[in-house]
């Protein structure tokens, strides 16, 4: 079963501030980070990632690492912390 | 899985003359962004002395600790990582030659890193299947500096050093209790040290060096080129076996004062180990050591025990969480709770410990 967002992170996440985030992490402007684009060659190495896996986490969301292995973009990674939303929140931000 | 009655009555380690950082870059061994970026001071470098004669060295130190008869051990496990000598040879034997010296069993508990908490695993079942008063020694030592490897380019998650440690487990009483130990594996992960090379004929019988960092880089170019590697989050399977293991205990990680770890780059450590258990390692950890004796194999977790009680920094009621890993993936830790505090004949300065 997958674990869903427990805490109110949705209510600071949308998908400008997971750019951001990203980009930071890339140290990068947010404006280079495409939706579609594969981040690994942006950048983005496993250690950067378990870094901001660890982030998220503590952000109260419980992301799989291996979702976030499989789709290296910000689309993928967004779809990724929509399935982790409260089922009752269906609203797209 | 949950211990009873089996202590650490003895510990010992050979730790060499370090070697630092900043002498590294400037013989040009070592890169001045790896050097700021790891947090690394130094690293143990032991030359041409073997391996064997590092782990002679501590298990001598821990079997006089124990004060335990010779007579009265019921085997020796050793671990190790890197090449230990000429090949068809026993490296283990030749420790228990060295020291014990009795015709009991010496087996090789070949683990990667984790070896020693592999060791404490089996070594406490062994020796629950042993009469009351019977002992067990565990060994571990490597030297890195050989032709094969470049300890300070192999890999950028640390530096590799050099050292020997051992411990002796027994029934008998000790300075600490193995309370609970475990370990918890992701074998889809196996493939990742592989790094596309052949397993066959193995990389050494052609001379080819151990570079894991270019077998890193064959998963990272496959990544982006839209293969997904085998990869896991190391942290989760550090933060499972301990979980899990801090249960069987019925302890949890606020019970525990300090934890041994494996001797890792600062990033590295903090993204694997530290955060995935939420502790820090400046004030749980074994940083301030382990940044100046490098990732000496197996050695590691037992090194830091030895530095957090000959210091002073645990004693008498406090728990201490062994923590270790090895390729495959996996993850391996060890609770123990120390019984008595460094008597003053073992004791040294944080200061001197750390020169």
């Amino acid at each position: 079963m997958t674990r869903r967002c427990v805490e109110d992170c949705e209510a600071v996440m949308t998908r400008e501030t997971l750019r951001e985030l990203v980009a930071e992490y890339l140290g990068l402007p947010p404006e280079r980070i495409g939706d579609a684009d594969n981040l690994i060659l942006t950048g983005m190495t496993s250690m950067t990632l378990m870094k901001l896996a660890n982030q998220l986490r503590r952000d109260g969301w419980p992301v799989r690492f291996s979702a976030l292995v499989r789709t290296p973009t910000l689309d993928g990674w967004w779809a990724h912390l929509e399935q982790l939303r409260p089922q009752s929140e269906t609203a797209p931000r | 899985m949950r211990i009873d009655g089996i202590y650490l009555a003895g510990v010992g380690v050979h730790l060499p003359d370090r070697v630092t950082t900043t002498d590294a870059v400037a013989r040009g061994w070592y890169d001045e962004d790896a050097r700021t970026g790891s947090g690394l001071l130094s690293t143990a470098v032991a030359g041409d002395t073997p391996a064997p004669d590092m782990a002679v060295a501590a298990a001598r130190q821990a079997i006089r600790h124990s004060e335990a008869d010779p007579e009265a051990f019921a085997g020796l496990f050793y671990s190790n990582v890197h090449y230990q000598g000429p090949d068809g040879w026993s490296a283990h034997h030749y420790v228990l030659r060295n020291t014990l010296d009795q015709p009991v069993p010496a087996i090789e508990v070949r683990q990667g890193c984790n070896g020693v908490l592999a060791g404490l695993q089996l070594g406490a079942c062994y020796l629950a299947a042993m009469p009351e008063d019977r002992h067990l020694l565990l060994a571990a030592a490597d030297n890195f500096s050989t032709p094969v490897v470049d300890r300070w380019r192999t890999s950028s998650l640390f530096l590799l050093g050099d050292g020997g440690a051992a411990l002796v487990l027994s029934k008998r009483g000790g300075f600490a209790r193995l309370v609970a130990v475990g370990s918890l594996s992701n074998p889809e992960m196996e493939e990742l040290h592989r790094g596309g090379e052949v397993l066959f004929p193995p990389s050494v019988t052609v001379g080819r060096p151990m570079d894991l960092e270019a077998r890193l880089d064959y998963w990272r170019r496959a990544w982006a080129n839209g293969v997904t590697p085998p990869m896991g989050h190391m942290g989760d399977i550090v933060a499972g076996a301990v979980r899990q293991t801090l249960s069987e205990a019925g302890l949890s990680m606020s019970d525990i004062r300090r934890v041994a770890h494996v001797h890792f780059a600062h990033e590295a450590l903090r993204n694997m180990y530290m955060d995935p258990l939420d502790i820090d390692e400046t004030k749980h950890g074994t940083w301030e050591f382990a940044r100046r004796a490098g990732h000496a194999g197996a050695v590691d977790a037992v090194a830091g025990l030895h530095h957090l009680w000959t210091t002073g920094q645990v004693g008498e009621g406090d728990y201490v969480l062994l923590l270790g890993a090895t390729p495959g993936m996996e993850a391996g830790c060890a609770v123990v709770q120390i019984l008595q505090s460094v008597p003053a004949e073992l004791a040294v300065s944080v200061d001197t410990a750390l020169c």
